[in-house]
């Protein structure tokens, strides 16, 4: 059966319907919409690819399969996003409770005790894939988003990738209006605190 | 408030550099074939129309009416059967002569149609045996076949069901 409107231009809750039709194309339009603001989050926030893709495809199954529970009073793309940023920090929570961190270890007071405890890396040769991603997040911008905290990450990336309103970051991360905007100021005073040496440098 | 103006100039500075570089920031794409990774593992979606059965199965029960239509279903045939069979006894000679006719015009016929057709099927495969001689050594031979084909399964039968022989395993404990 041939659908009643163009699924490209239909909005998202009209796609939605069709999905919940149980028609195919609609579900890989869902996809094919979010497939690049998902995965661009949780990579931003992982830092690593493959992960990025596990995650990405995790949310994207429990979005889909359960698609019948959604309630079209909420964006869908707040649904999306709330389920990826879950996801992400699941695994962000997960990470840190059996790693040591890349600025040093823990217990670490002293700066000759950071450097002990920091891993080293770029010392061993990277693989292709790393290598892209070391190019893709090895901006000055990039890294030192991955320097904030993960709320603050996924507040900036909302605000200024997706260009998602206030209200919206809110509801995806389920906090009050006037939180999600100290974050993001606080969040931004930070990166203008990491990145100002840098442009004292150049 | 000249330091003042500075600042707040600087920070604006600050702003406006911050806000090219977040603008800079772009999309990633996941690796090829992700749409179809993604769709292997969504469970199709029932058609629309078993889904809306299952739903209105699902309110009948949370409702509590499903015993309410199973009552009134049971209820509804016992009463026709009442009436069927009340209009049964009723006129019993004309359900009797109905069926008797129905008997001896469709009925009847189609029985010997049927009869007819095994008889002559029983003939066809009569003659067909008789048409065919055979001498006596052919005979004895398929006898002799069959003796041998009826032994063959009664020893294959024997042997498949004796217990399994417990096999004695003896551990070598030497150094």
């Amino acid at each position: 059966m041939a659908p009643p409107f163009d699924l490209p231009t239909a909005t998202d809750q009209e796609v939605v319907e069709q999905a919940r039709d149980g028609l195919e194309a609609a579900y890989r339009e869902l996809v094919r919409r979010y497939q690049r603001p998902v995965f661009s989050l949780i990579y931003r926030m992982v830092r690593d690819r493959e992960l990025s893709e596990d995650l990405a495809q995790e949310t994207f199954v429990k979005v889909l399969n359960a698609i019948d529970r959604y309630r079209p009073e909420f964006k869908f793309s707040s649904w999306v996003f709330k389920i990826a940023n879950n996801a992400a920090i699941d695994h962000l929570r997960k990470k840190e409770l059996d790693t040591l961190s890349l600025e040093g270890g823990p217990d670490a007071t002293t700066a000759e005790r950071v450097e002990a405890t920091a891993l080293q890396i770029g010392d061993s040769g990277e693989s292709p894939l790393e290598e892209l991603e070391a190019r893709e997040l090895g901006s000055a911008i990039e890294r030192a988003i991955s320097r904030l905290r993960p709320e603050y990450q996924t507040c900036i990336i909302l605000r200024h990738v997706e260009g998602r309103p206030y209200d919206e970051i809110a509801e995806i991360l389920e906090l009050p209006l006037g939180t999600v905007k100290t974050y993001i100021h606080r969040a931004r005073a930070e990166l203008r605190e990491i990145l100002d040496p840098l442009r004292e440098m150049m | 408030m000249n330091d003042r103006t500075y600042s707040n100039r600087s920070r604006e500075d600050d702003d406006v550099i911050l806000d090219r570089q977040l603008a800079s920031l772009k999309h990633y794409s996941p690796a090829p074939g992700f749409e179809d990774r993604v769709m292997s593992q969504v469970f199709p979606p029932a058609p629309n129309w078993i889904r809306g059965i299952r739903r209105r199965g699902r309110a009948l029960v949370d409702t509590g009416r499903l015993r309410w239509l199973l009552g009134g279903l049971a209820g509804a045939s016992v009463f026709s059967m009442c009436v069927v069979s009340t209009l049964v006894i009723l006129n019993a000679g004309a359900v009797t002569a109905f069926f008797n006719s129905l008997c001896a015009q469709v009925g009847l016929p189609a029985w010997r149609a049927l009869l007819g057709m095994t008889a002559h099927a029983a003939r066809g495969a009569s003659s067909l045996i008789n048409s065919v001689t055979l001498s006596g050594q052919v005979v004895a031979a398929v006898l002799a076949s069959l003796v041998l084909i009826v032994t063959f399964n009664a020893w294959i039968l024997h042997r498949l069901m004796q217990p399994a022989e417990v096999e004695k395993v003896k551990f070598d404990v030497s150094p």
